[in-house]
């Protein structure tokens, strides 16, 4: 039978602590839902290759990520990005003219940890999305 | 606020534009979590509206856009208009290639 040192005793029970401890400080997923449902008024987007979202796997900076949707479907009158484990996952709401305006865009976005990003699109009056998962916590900063 | 912007036109005659805003320091833009933020920016081609962004605080710090203008003739008017949380707002004029 082997016993336990002090040492090893108290290590097991700090990491037992920590295991009990973090999940609850960590609640990413609520405001999401909140987002999302305010955002699409109760409808759900229908995942769709054509919505191109373009991020990098692993971030430089997590102050600045440069992401890119370039949408293939016609008629496209909105675009939406989402950022999942950010304070407020909406970054940027579009409204476009699809006479005039290509479905295309690039910008930076803050990511302040390991995060999925959402593109949504709207077209013909119906949503799609496209997701991607981004990971900062091995950036430079 | 300043803004740096180059425009291109491409050879199926759409225009790419890109913009980069340069925050003034009156807002905290550089925090990692900002308080205040350019919220509105519209894009007004040949005085109709072709682009209207609703930005929060998740936007980097000096927001950076390039979007395709796929319908437009060399020399037409492109307005770019913003909004901060402060309420002060500013515009540019710029004309297309």
């Amino acid at each position: 039978m082997t016993r336990l040192s002090r040492r090893q005793f108290i290590q097991h029970n700090l990491w037992l602590a920590g295991s009990l401890w973090f999940p609850g400080t960590v609640d990413a997923g609520k405001p999401l839902k909140e987002t999302l449902q305010q955002l699409l008024q109760g409808q759900k987007p229908t995942p769709h290759p054509g919505v191109g979202l373009i991020t990098p796997t692993t971030a430089e900076s997590r102050m600045a990520v440069p992401i890119k949707i370039d949408c293939q479907l016609k008629q496209t009158d909105f675009m939406a990005v989402l950022v999942e484990n950010n304070p407020n996952p909406l970054v940027a709401r579009i409204n476009l003219n699809p006479k005039i305006m290509a479905p295309y865009f690039r910008t930076r976005v803050r990511v302040l940890m390991d995060s999925t990003i959402i593109a949504i699109v709207r077209a013909n009056g119906r949503y799609y999305s496209q997701h991607s998962k981004i990971n900062v916590s091995k950036g430079c900063d | 606020m300043q803004i740096e912007h180059r425009s291109k036109r491409y050879a199926d005659g759409s225009v790419e534009v890109r913009l980069l805003m340069q925050a003034s320091s009156a807002l905290d833009t550089q925090a990692p979590w900002p308080k205040e933020y350019i919220q509105k920016f519209n894009l007004v081609l040949n005085g109709e509206l072709i682009f209207e962004g609703r930005l929060e605080a998740g936007m980097a710090p000096d927001p950076f856009f390039v979007f395709r203008i796929r319908e437009s003739s060399p020399g037409d008017s492109l307005q770019i208009a913003w909004l901060d949380t402060q309420g002060k707002k500013d515009q540019l004029h710029i004309r297309l290639p």
